[in-house]
């Protein structure tokens, strides 16, 4: 059977093809079909503390917590790849921006295992809950990087070193997108990205 | 020998008795309400203050529930106080959390007592004899009162977390013990139990033995010594679900565990006053804890803001404090505004996975059936959005559109399509 494409809009289609490729051929640093969204609903306001994050984000453990998720590679083991969930609210920033940029630049393998999105859990000896619980945080090569180790370990799951080119997209560039890097608690935890500060 | 402990889970009365712990979480308050009122004189001293009621932590300093503020006794102390204990014979001992390692500070009727740690501490607690003991990574720390010294348990479960300390006499403490992921190390916890430890013989032992994996969880939080010895709260739940956790109230008896009742909402407990049990619960705006006070009848008679054994959220965990200009930290970029903004990106809610074409042409249909023909919809596979799906599988996907808000696009979709709830998902295909 042939596939069929329900396209409902035809001339809003044609559109976004010609945005696409206009912006594409516009802006700088872009991979082939892939272009850093810096609109305010991909890179959204990032919480600040606590009762920000609750508002931001709605409830922790919430159905809405894990509504969004991409495929990565290495999720949870090398070479097995998997779906790693997060909040609907960061869902174009993780999505599109992050694991869009990774697979546009044929970097698949800097991912490496294991990838981790939303849980609801408890911070080990306390009663704070885990950003992971909002949708708000990933974890990302987190055998290479646990924590405690107090710095990155940019190898993928092919063996090579790529330096620090996973943080660097988390991070983003300027204007960047934003999320928070683990390394710079107290307690390092390089793994971990979240898209709340202050918490 | 290993000694294995009877778990006993005794559901007392049902219902009955789960909602006899006060109903509801208390209605949010007002940050007015959590704070003395303006022109309150401080509190001279810990001692002093503890005439006058319950101490907490509250906006990063030592305080009366309900009451006035607590003067710090050394000016410049540094850091938002945490996990607060009191023993009228020797004094209240309190963690000063820093960045990095923390300050446990004692008030005593002889002076201030200061111990720097050079790691994260917890739970600081007296022991009968007056010696302090705490949470350290993965042991216990005792401080004599008599020599003066630091000494360090044994590690009970290697890689593990030990907290919440509590006297049993002056050689034997309880302690909760958490295990170390059973992966890549984490902030997360999954399993803990109540351990304990006897500084004679420097011999650990566990009294609960529960189960857990890594998905579904059980934790331990405040044990705490009641009138009719230990009680604590055990936390259940399923890291992957979108379910609030289950609280339950359960003491130990001996070395058998029972579980008293299921907990209405989450609560910590907060230490027992005259007999009558202490409760943390969260407030949510503004994020702070409410303490409690549970009645004979069975209902909480509120004390005030603050935190007693559980950890502060009105004020930031300074290892988490952002710190701006270290390495790796980036800068507040200024977001252009809206009207110099590209067009976002589209993203789509998604119904999957399906084994074939077949399985997600049918929800096609079924989304364009509720969302009418101007609806865009598209069935897809792995090969067309290999970032939405997972190897040879299907999916239909409905676009959200440019400025289409996630959020409340796949809530709209779930209460239209309840049937496909379970599966669908926000996406960039």
């Amino acid at each position: 059977m042939d596939r069929r494409y329900r396209w409902r809009s035809r001339g809003a289609t044609a559109g976004l093809v010609v945005w696409a490729t206009a912006l594409a051929a516009l802006l700088p640093g872009t991979a082939l079909g892939w272009v850093d969204d810096q609109s305010n609903n991909a890179v959204p306001h990032r919480p600040n503390g606590l009762q920000d994050l609750n508002d931001t984000f709605g409830p922790r453990c919430s159905n809405v917590a894990n509504a969004a998720r991409s495929y990565w590679p290495s999720q949870d083991g090398r070479g097995s790849g998997g779906y790693v969930y997060v909040n609907p609210y960061i869902a174009r920033n993780v999505e599109y921006n992050i694991r869009g940029e990774i697979d546009a630049e044929h970097r698949n393998n800097a991912v490496d295992y294991g990838v981790y999105g939303y849980a609801c859990r408890q911070i080990s000896g306390s009663t704070s809950w885990s950003t992971h619980a909002w949708g708000a945080a990933v974890d990302t090569n987190s055998a290479r990087n646990p924590m405690g180790q107090g710095h990155w370990d940019g190898r993928g799951s092919n063996g090579v070193d790529f330096d620090t080119y996973i943080p660097d997209i988390w991070k983003g560039s300027d204007p960047g997108h934003r999320f928070y890097w683990g390394l710079n608690f107290s307690r390092s935890d390089p793994m971990h990205f979240q898209y709340v500060v202050n918490y | 020998m290993g000694i294995r402990s009877i778990i006993a889970a005794v559901l007392a009365a049902g219902t009955a008795a789960a909602a006899s712990v006060g109903g509801a979480t208390p209605a949010p308050v007002s940050r007015a309400a959590c704070a003395p009122a303006a022109g309150t004189p401080e509190i001279a001293g810990a001692l002093s203050a503890l005439q006058q009621g319950v101490l907490v932590a509250r906006d990063g300093r030592l305080a009366v529930a309900g009451g006035p503020d607590v003067a710090a006794p050394i000016a410049g102390d540094q850091g938002p106080v945490r996990h607060v204990a009191v023993d009228p014979r020797f004094g209240v001992v309190y963690v000063r959390d820093l960045a990095g390692g923390d300050d446990i500070i004692a008030d005593t009727p002889t002076g201030q007592i200061r111990l720097h740690r050079r790691s994260e501490v917890s739970h600081p607690a007296w022991m009968p004899d007056g010696d302090l003991v705490w949470g350290q990574g993965g042991t216990l720390r005792f401080w004599s009162r008599d020599t003066q010294q630091v000494t360090a348990s044994s590690r009970p479960v290697p890689g593990g977390t030990v907290f919440s300390p509590v006297a049993l006499n002056t050689h034997a403490v309880l302690a909760a013990v958490a295990e170390p992921p059973a992966g890549s190390p984490t902030e997360d916890e999954y399993l803990s139990d109540l351990w304990r430890y006897d500084r004679r013989g420097g011999e650990w032992r566990p009294m609960t033995r529960f189960h857990a994996t890594q998905d579904r969880w059980s934790i331990i939080r405040t044990p705490e010594m009641g009138p009719n010895g230990i009680e604590f709260i055990r936390v259940r739940g399923t890291a992957s679900a979108t379910k609030e956790p289950t609280f339950e109230r359960w003491s130990l008896r001996g070395r058998v565990a029972v579980r008293e009742e299921v907990l209405p909402s989450e609560r910590y407990l907060a230490g027992f006053e005259n007999g009558a049990r202490l409760w943390n619960l969260p407030v949510a705006e503004p994020s702070t804890w409410m303490l409690a006070r549970e009645t004979a009848g069975g209902g909480l008679h509120e004390l005030g803001c603050g935190a007693v054994a559980v950890d502060p959220v009105d004020v930031t965990d300074p290892d988490h404090a952002r710190r701006p200009g270290q390495a790796g930290t980036e800068p507040d970029y200024p977001v252009p505004p809206p009207n110099q903004q590209p067009p976002a990106h589209e993203v789509a809610v998604i119904v999957g996975d399906y084994s074939g074409e077949s399985g997600a042409s049918n929800a096609a249909q079924a989304i364009l059936h509720e969302y009418g023909q101007g609806a865009q919809v598209k069935v897809v596979d792995s090969d067309s959005s290999p970032l939405a799906l997972k190897p040879g599988s299907w999916g239909a996907i409905m676009w959200i559109g440019a400025d289409g808000d996630p959020v409340n696009a796949i809530q709209h979709f779930w209460n239209k399509l309840p049937q496909f709830a379970d599966r669908s998902w926000v996406v960039a295909p």
